[in-house]
């Protein structure tokens, strides 16, 4: 008996030495890094924290491999690219100009005279290097497709070359890219790239890049704020970098993963400043005091069916599933009206929509003429795919199963995993799946890949020589008049054909608390903190 | 005894090997790949297949899975748990930055649910049919009954939106003190600790009852002894004994952490980081977690064997 008594003593110790040993420090407040040459102290101005809600939990600062939203915006204030997009104009960051010759095949960035956080002046090596990295197998970089037809970059990937011939830098401060055939969407996909220090990573193998610690905590950065540390596995401590020609008033700046409906709370507390939060809660947040700005979405939420498996091959089929869904009643119903309908997938920059579009307004019985015509089989089962777990898509989703019922189109729920997701895109399985693929507010030729025949990004594996040949020829000038009616034709067989269903483009909403200043979505979120101030 | 231990420890061994492959290949079987998930088709720009390849290749993905099992657990006689598919760090290092969150939350929340299941449990025991025995065992019902969720959400709501007197959530505010960290605790160990607390209730109650029958409680209430004495040092002391299982239990879930709390309170700790391992099919760190879990829980039930064995001779036999 005693000596079970001294066991269970022995095991409450443990249990408390446990305790101790994992409080000797206040929980969620790791060491300070030591003397940083970036220091709050000697701040430009004004002071101050900002807590700052990523609605994903970050990975990585390598813009190699920054494949969620969350990591992007971390490496895009550490680092930054050489140029970004705000509403349908660019604006430099690390470049100061650019041209781009008339042929549209040669492109040249004057970079910015600054230095790194580290006083090493940034300079057209580091450009080089990071294109070359971006480029280079292996890699892996989910946006080495942006480099695609640079002069001598498949020589470079087969390894028959060191270099790209098509990347120089006549010196310090200029880089130039030549092209095999003239793109003008060529300078929006390579300029918003961001770039890294070569002194740094130049002698990392390519292969650890995506797991370098230095990419977990980067020590040196380029931004008005750099990476401090990790508060906690899922929150960073960013601080001004006095390097910096952008602005950097704020003594730090706290960026932290949490769940939507948590980081709402927590703007109604001040725990958080600034925040995206849904559409369906606007009301409330405005109710409970939090600043609500709108900015426009960057992408269509559509319906997209893998037409080469050839359920939905039937261009009637596809119209009438237009008309079968009442988009309206969703935008007014499920989005608290903040959003819009689109006629087209392609759906800017607004000059190259036409205003002869058929617009597709709910008409069921002209759905049910469109599916007889098409001789369409009401056995068939149509999945509506889709990755449950956000409010708006799960609701969207259970309207429409509803309304291609009642047309006549024998139409399921189909609930996917996001791990499940790439297999049954890979494996042409999806009837309807809802997804948004994001096109750029500037350029429309960026989004060429979505729409061309055989391309990876074709998600539908739709193709239309025709509107390949309209897409090609508006990419070979840079002249609004000449490219304006080549848009024209190609979203009207954009508009008639239906490639994907759009749904809506639906408004990115954004929460603020009072003492936020400067914060404008429209110009960008967390990467535009140059501008931001707290009182 | 010797022999005792040493078979107890050979089960223990070959019980972890067996759950080790299992896992292993369930994980693999599971529908979902992490590369190709990774390189999202909905959005690589480039050549995609080529990615894939380059990295399944890397990570000895295309191995037979025999194969990669073996790498695996050669690795870890070196101390290398692997590597975490989506950031690339050490799995090890991953679970060791997450552990003190959770050890410390669920520490203090396994104390509360002790302390409150303890005392509730004995008030019960000692009170047995009347108002108070019932109050408390449907207290106990109720708490069991709505899922914790409900009742974090419920405490966000009150205490932390509307009287604004705790924190919704996260682990410290950045620089912190201890002042914060105790508030930020509050809520979710407490509410762990309250629902925690149901079954310590319930074993509490039984086993004080039992206790409370015994010959040598009347031996001691007839030497004239006082009430608290009796109770305290005759009752509750023998009624403890059954303590070392019920907290050998716990131990594991000391570090396996609560998945539902952690995700509603955004505390940084080792549930949180399995689910998002789980959904993201990022095998090593399911692997090391699990691992881990698994390891604890053997040690934890060989600790509890040899206690019992210690206390009572004939299970030797």
């Amino acid at each position: 008996m005693s000596r079970a008594r001294s066991l269970a003593k022995i095991a409450g110790v443990a249990l408390i030495a446990a305790l101790t040993f994992a409080a000797c420090t206040p929980p969620g407040s790791s060491p300070e890094p030591g003397a940083s040459p970036t220091d709050a102290s000697s701040s430009t101005q004004a002071g101050g924290d900002l807590r700052y809600h990523l609605y994903q939990a970050p990975t990585t600062f390598s813009p190699f491999h920054a494949t969620n939203g969350a990591d992007g915006e971390i490496a895009g204030l550490h680092f930054r690219p050489l140029m970004v997009t705000q509403g349908e104009d660019y604006h430099g960051i690390l470049a100061k100009e650019w041209e781009v010759s008339d042929d549209l095949t040669t492109f040249t960035f004057t970079l910015q005279e600054t230095n790194w956080s580290d006083g090493t002046p940034f300079t057209s090596a580091d450009v080089l290097y990071t294109f070359e990295t971006f480029a280079a197998p292996a890699t892996a970089s989910g946006f080495s497709g942006r480099l695609g037809g640079v002069k001598g970059l498949t020589d470079f990937q087969e390894g028959k070359a060191d270099t790209i011939t098509g990347l120089t830098a006549p010196d310090d401060h200029t880089v130039v890219i030549e092209l095999d055939a003239p793109n003008v969407g060529f300078m929006t996909g390579l300029g918003t790239l961001i770039i890294v220090p070569k002194h740094i990573y130049g002698d990392i193998a390519i292969d650890q890049l995506q797991t370098t610690p230095e990419f977990r905590e980067p020590t040196v950065g380029i931004g008005p704020y750099i990476f401090s540390r990790w508060v906690t596995d899922d929150q960073i401590e960013f601080v001004p970098n006095e390097e910096s020609f952008e602005d950097h008033p704020l003594d730090h700046i706290y960026a932290q993963y949490l769940a939507g409906d948590v980081a709402r709370a927590q703007l109604e507390t001040g725990e958080i400043d600034i925040a995206q939060i849904a559409a369906a809660d606007v009301d409330a947040a405005k109710a409970a005091g939090i600043n609500v700005q709108a900015k426009e979405g960057i992408g269509v939420m559509s319906l997209f069916s893998a037409l080469d498996s050839g359920k939905l091959a039937d261009v009637k089929v596809r119209q009438a599933i237009m008309y079968a869904i009442d988009r309206q009643s969703i935008v007014d119903n499920v989005l608290g009206g903040n959003a819009k309908i689109a006629e087209t997938l392609l759906y800017q920059p607004s000059w190259t929509i036409p205003n002869d579009l058929t617009e597709y307004n709910y008409d069921p019985d002209k759905a049910k003429a469109l599916l007889a015509e098409a001789n369409w089989d009401e056995s068939v089962e149509v999945n509506l795919d889709i990755v449950p777990g956000q409010a708006d898509r799960d609701a969207v989703m259970e309207i429409i199963a509803g309304q291609l019922q009642a047309v006549g189109i024998n139409a399921k729920l189909h609930q996917v995993q996001p791990a499940e997701l790439t297999t049954l895109v890979e494996d042409r399985k999806f009837d309807l799946l809802i997804t948004i693929l994001s096109m750029s507010p500037v350029e429309p030729a960026l989004a060429n890949g979505r729409f061309m025949c055989g391309q990876s990004l074709n998600l539908a594996a739709y193709c239309n020589e025709e509107l390949d040949q309209l897409l090609k020829e508006a990419s070979e000038s840079a002249d609004q008049a000449v490219r304006e009616p080549l848009y024209h034709d190609a979203q009207r067989i954009i508009n008639r054909d239906v490639p994907a269903i759009p749904l809506y483009v639906s408004n990115q909403m954004w929460g603020s608390t009072d003492r936020v200043q400067g914060f404008d979505p429209t110009i960008g979120a967390l990467t535009s903190a140059q501008n931001w101030t707290v009182s | 005894m010797v022999s005792f231990v040493l078979r107890r420890l050979a089960i223990s061994v070959v019980t972890l090997i067996g759950i080790s492959m299992a896992l292993f290949a369930l994980t693999r079987f599971i529908p979902g790949d992490p590369v190709s998930m990774y390189f999202n088709p909905l959005t690589f720009e480039g050549d995609r297949e080529a990615a894939v390849e380059a990295v399944r290749a890397r990570l000895g993905l295309n191995d037979p899975i025999p194969v990669q099992y073996i790498a695996w657990v050669r690795e870890i006689f070196n101390g290398n748990m692997g590597f975490s598919m989506i950031t690339g760090r050490p799995v090890t290092e991953l679970i060791a930055d997450r552990l003190p969150a959770t050890i410390y939350l669920m520490g203090v929340s396994t104390v509360i649910a002790i302390v409150l299941g303890i005392t509730g449990g004995i008030i019960a025991a000692l009170r047995k049919n009347t108002i108070v025995d019932y109050a408390t065992l449907l207290g106990a019902l109720g708490l069991v009954s709505v899922p914790s969720f409900f009742i974090a959400l419920l405490a966000i709501y009150i205490f932390g939106l509307k009287l604004g007197w705790l924190p919704t959530a996260g682990i410290n505010v950045p620089n912190g003190g201890w002042g914060d960290a105790i508030r930020h605790l509050i809520l979710p160990a407490g509410i762990m600790g309250i629902s925690g607390s149901v079954g310590y209730i319930r074993w509490a109650r039984s086993s004080m009852l039992d206790v409370l029958d015994q010959d040598y409680m009347v031996t001691a209430r007839s030497k004239g002894l006082s009430r608290p004495r009796v109770v305290l040092q005759h009752g509750l002391r023998n009624a403890l004994i059954p303590l070392v299982t019920i907290l050998s239990m716990s131990i594991p879930s000391l570090f396996g952490g609560s998945v539902v709390i952690e995700q509603l309170f955004a505390w940084p700790g080792t549930g949180r980081m399995a689910i998002d391992a789980i959904s993201n099919r990022d095998y090593p760190v399911v692997m090391g977690f699990v691992m881990i879990t698994t390891i604890l829980v053997l040690v934890c039930n060989l600790l509890a064997d040899i206690t019992y064995a210690l206390v009572d001779p004939r299970i030797r036999l």
